[in-house]
């Protein structure tokens, strides 16, 4: 403890409330750009009714050791749910990946990609070939998958979390 | 030498106040249904916990926006899956850590504290016209400052925590810093006495004094 006597000087509850002030100064206001991403983050989970596939794994976060695939990835993440797996590539311009069902009665109606932020927002819907591989030419950050299992996605309807490269 | 009573404008106080009346359980419901006057109050009360976490972290402005962006994108992702929503400041502020662990970790940056750097706090603390209390007030937090940028990076992580708005309760605290959940409030007792002995701090309470 020091031996500065609080009676002469500020008491923990006065020096707590300048702290706030302090930071809340030294932060500064949240900036309109932010404040934007609050409004389309509303929009966006607004749309489609889907359900949030859950991370299985993401090379970023693991300490896996990047371009030791075979197909030469920057970042590998992967996503399972009880109807579908699904991996996504990321390269150094654009993306790759897999999508496969665990039942082979269901069938993969529509794969899109999602990407950007309020102005520069898009969503493209992908090629998925016979074995479920799609490719993704470009797309800026952060983007996301969603996937539509049956006609309409009455089988299932499934969106990735949000990537941010 | 008291703060209290002082005419003092930081940033955010406005939203605070304009926030106040509906329960966290009654926003999110509405949010969950499509209320976007819901959502916004939501993220009015959310907002500056999300912000003085990121401010936590040696982000540049894109780094910042993404990982501001990044808790509210998950925010709208969840919300229905938030159990308890009066436990929402500490969830939200959870996420706002991992969110921006995750950018630091991409960016392959060492996570560290913000440096508390200290301006002109002119440009930024508005004071009352003609208000000597609002001038004490301002040299007061010029100092506070100033004495935080002298102690410890820890002690600024907690003091960062501890003060935000809404609270965050100790168990969110002791997940973030990785600390005991115990040991949070003889830290912080010890964090401000270590600011109460910075220079910056006995300058003013000596020129107070005289």
């Amino acid at each position: 403890m020091s031996d500065i006597d609080p009676a002469a000087s500020f008491s923990d509850d006065e020096l707590h409330a300048l702290v706030d002030m302090a930071f809340d100064v030294d932060d500064g206001e949240v900036p309109s750009f932010a404040l934007d991403a609050e409004s389309f983050a509303f929009a966006l989970s607004l749309r489609g009714g889907a359900t949030i596939i859950d991370l299985v794994s993401d090379s970023a976060l693991t300490n896996e050791l990047s371009g030791v695939r075979a197909g030469g990835g920057e970042r590998v993440i992967r996503w399972q749910s009880e109807l579908v797996d699904i991996e996504l590539d990321l390269l150094a311009d654009g993306a790759a990946g897999q999508i496969v069902t665990r039942d082979d009665r269901t069938a993969v109606t529509r794969v899109a990609v999602e990407s950007g932020l309020a102005d520069d927002y898009h969503i493209v819907d992908l090629e998925v070939d016979a074995f479920g591989f799609f490719h993704i030419a470009s797309a800026s950050s952060p983007l996301r998958l969603r996937v539509e299992l049956g006609e309409g996605g009455e089988a299932g309807r499934f969106v990735t979390e949000w990537v941010w490269r | 030498m008291s703060y209290a009573g002082n005419v003092l404008e930081v940033p955010g106080s406005e939203r605070r106040r304009a926030s106040h009346g509906a329960s966290w359980t009654e926003l999110r419901d509405g949010a969950i249904d499509g209320d976007e006057a819901a959502w916004n109050a939501l993220c009015e009360r959310l907002r500056r916990v999300v912000w003085r976490v990121v401010n936590g972290f040696t982000f540049d402005r894109h780094d910042a926006h993404e990982a501001y962006a990044a808790t509210f994108f998950k925010l709208a992702e969840r919300l229905g899956q938030v159990r308890d929503p009066d436990f929402l400041p500490g969830w939200i502020a959870t996420t706002a850590h991992n969110e921006s662990v995750k950018i630091a970790k991409l960016r392959q940056r060492t996570v560290l504290v913000a440096d508390f750097t200290v301006g002109n706090v002119a440009t930024s603390l508005t004071v009352a016209p003609g208000s000597a209390d609002g001038l004490i007030a301002s040299q007061n937090v010029t100092a506070v400052r100033a004495g935080l940028a002298e102690i410890s990076e820890r002690c600024q992580q907690l003091l960062r925590l501890v003060t935000a708005d809404p609270p965050l309760g100790y168990d969110t605290i002791s997940e973030m810093l990785d600390i005991p959940r115990g040991s949070i409030g003889p830290t912080r007792a010890r964090c401000l006495d270590a600011l109460r002995s910075t220079a910056a701090i006995q300058a003013l309470v000596d020129g107070g004094d005289s």
